[in-house]
């Protein structure tokens, strides 16, 4: 789908020359000459993004900031200045957040670092399009550089896809610091390369983190194509449904909850949901992914999976419900400080000062929510997730009918994966050992349990089914 | 039976037509005093309420609401700049927030606030398991073995 751009200018000619490099990217673009127009159009359309000129008169470019920022707080903005002095002036440099904008330049404007900022990533895209289309490069020669081992995140090779052109830069690594640049992107995807490096028992790819965004998005678009085809194991459509998780939560704990962000949380709860739809085989879907280490990333993953699975057995929760729902399972542990974001928290392991700390998690991400345009429902969920039917919970220590009812279901489905994760062992053992406990059980809501087990008899029936 | 508090008139009979042919008996309150006025004359299953209203405001009626053990599911429509009473109202025990002005959702959410409702006058609502629940569990779990 193409995207709208809003160039706002006075001068027209400057937004005509821009205007026409944005179309070449495939991007819409509108344009305004004065603020009130340019405000009547942000009305009128919904904007991928605004390039809004400050020089613009008929209603500030500070007035319609003010606008955007009450109508449409998450919309990208990118300021145009003429000199550097107006960026003293305003103070951009500490300023530029609280006035609503996303970036800013001085003239003259460098055509490609804007498209490059203002677009993320639906700029990729088009970018890759317009690649495909010309046929990339091919026999690219590779490369052995030094980086810091921090710059990267990696990816298991099996869960690699690529399509004819290879999209992002891809490193093996060769020591710590040391890795071997083996596919540039624009470059025409060799598998056989590929092949030659798993059978020279390469593991991990290796990606640049500033790459993460454009992964993010990319492999939302190869996780919905595998849900959609009925040939792809429910073993693949796993790993790339964890996959695509690892990179929408480490984007979200350390750059934040900015637009794209959000539309790819959406997009990746939407795939979610539809491959518990779609597996037949529950326990190959979410039993291959222990390892020593239980993180916080995998709770999260495992929560919004089993969430998925309890909303599916409720009679109660709808379409929308369930988005919502498995997105705030996502976002539970957001108000956790970041050097807590990585270890899978044992409660029953910190000590009585650790655990008043920890505890104090839920309140803390509701507040950070609110410095986001989201559903009162996701904030509510996060805010009760700790919450007991028996009233053993916290912050609130509340009980029974007083707690958000799908709080309850992100509650159970959390700890049910927080069980999984710290014990190592498959879901349908922790399930027997979790059904076995009666203080876990007491404090739960029934009707929520039922779903849990239901969906995993479901599951069972329709793989035997298969199996027939 | 579903009760509509909000003083905007216009809000409270678009969201009572969301319901009009379901066989469901509405009544439309135009603040929490008179909402409360009707909560004394007749038991609902749902209560769907504004925050900001004159006289006595979403907040104090459901606090009014739960001092008199009425347990009726109570939804919330939101806006901006009532974060505060959103959280004293979540305390207090709400079954939903819905974002105003879209109200998407609304309909869905009423139904099932209903359906709650309905089983805590009847005295069925369980929001906790018990020994009979532990039970059931047993069994179920054993259709989930191989």
């Amino acid at each position: 789908m193409t995207r709208k751009i809003l160039i706002a200018d006075p001068d027209p000619n400057f937004s005509g020359k821009l205007s026409e490099y944005l179309q070449t990217m495939r991007y819409d673009c509108y344009k305004a000459q004065s603020g009130k127009d340019t405000q009547l159009k942000l009305f009128q359309h919904e904007f991928h993004c605004v390039i809004l000129s400050f020089n613009i008169k008929n209603h500030s470019a500070i007035e319609v900031l003010n606008y955007i920022k009450l109508t449409n707080p998450f919309l990208r903005v990118s300021l145009l200045l003429n000199s550097p002095e107006e960026v003293k002036l305003l103070d951009l440099d500490n300023n530029f957040k609280k006035l609503g904008i996303a970036s800013y330049y001085t003239r003259p404007i460098e055509y490609d670092q804007l498209a490059k900022n203002i677009a993320g990533d639906n700029l990729h895209r088009a970018w890759m399009e317009v690649k495909a289309s010309e046929g990339g490069k091919s026999n690219v020669k590779e490369e052995e550089v030094a980086i810091d081992d921090s710059e990267f995140i990696e990816v298991p090779i099996n869960a690699y896809f690529s399509g004819n052109l290879v999209c992002f830069d891809i490193y093996v690594q060769l020591s710590s610091g040391r890795y071997l640049l083996i596919f540039r992107k624009g470059e025409s995807f060799d598998d056989q390369r590929l092949a030659t490096y798993k059978g020279k028992g390469v593991t991990q790819l290796y990606f640049k983190k500033e790459d993460r965004n454009q992964m993010m998005d990319y492999y939302n678009h190869i996780h919905q194509k595998m849900v959609n085809s009925e040939t792809i194991s429910d073993h693949t459509l796993a790993s790339t449904t964890k996959l695509s998780h690892q990179f929408v939560f480490d984007e979200m704990m350390t750059s934040g909850l900015y637009k794209e962000m959000l539309d790819n949380s959406k997009k990746l709860v939407t795939n979610t949901i539809n491959s518990i739809k779609r597996v037949r085989d529950l326990g190959n879907f979410v039993d291959n992914f222990f390892n020593d280490n239980p993180s916080l990333r995998d709770h999260s993953y495992l929560s919004c999976l089993y969430t998925s699975l309890i909303c599916q057995n409720l009679d109660w929760v709808g379409q929308k419900s369930e988005q919502d729902f498995c997105l705030a399972s996502m976002l539970q542990n957001i108000g956790l400080s970041a050097d807590k974001q990585n270890a899978l928290v044992d409660e029953t392991k910190l000590s009585p000062e650790e655990l008043a700390e920890y505890q104090k998690h839920p309140m803390q991400g509701y507040k950070v929510l609110l410095k986001y345009t989201l559903s009162e429902n996701i904030r509510q969920i996060v805010l009760h997730h700790h919450e007991k039917s028996d009233g053993r919970g916290y912050p609130q220590n509340i009980s029974g009918a007083k707690i958000y009812p799908p709080a309850k279901i992100v509650y159970v489905a959390a700890r049910f994966s927080e069980l999984i994760l710290l014990r190592k062992k498959n879901a349908i053992t922790v399930l027997g050992e979790f059904i076995n406990d009666r203080d876990e059980v007491l404090g739960c809501d029934p009707a929520i349990i039922r779903a849990l087990i239901t969906g995993f008899i479901k599951k069972k029936e329709s793989n035997k089914g298969k199996k027939k | 039976m579903l009760l509509i508090v909000d003083d905007e008139v216009e809000l409270a009979e678009s969201v009572s037509m969301l319901f009009s042919g379901q066989n469901i008996h509405i009544v439309l309150a135009h603040d929490g005093l008179d909402g409360l006025s009707k909560v004394e004359k007749e038991t609902f299953d749902c209560i769907v309420t504004d925050i900001s209203m004159p006289r006595m405001n979403g907040l104090l009626f459901l606090k009014e609401l739960r001092q008199r053990k009425i347990e009726t599911p109570v939804i919330i429509y939101t806006g901006f700049g009532c974060e505060e009473s959103i959280l004293e109202a979540s305390k207090l025990g709400c079954f939903e927030f819905i974002d105003k002005p879209e109200l998407e959702g609304l309909e869905e959410t009423v139904y099932r606030a209903l359906k709650v409702g309905r089983q805590i006058q009847e005295g069925t609502y369980k929001s906790k398991a018990d020994e009979s629940d532990l039970q059931e569990f047993q069994r179920l779990l054993k259709n989930t073995k191989e």
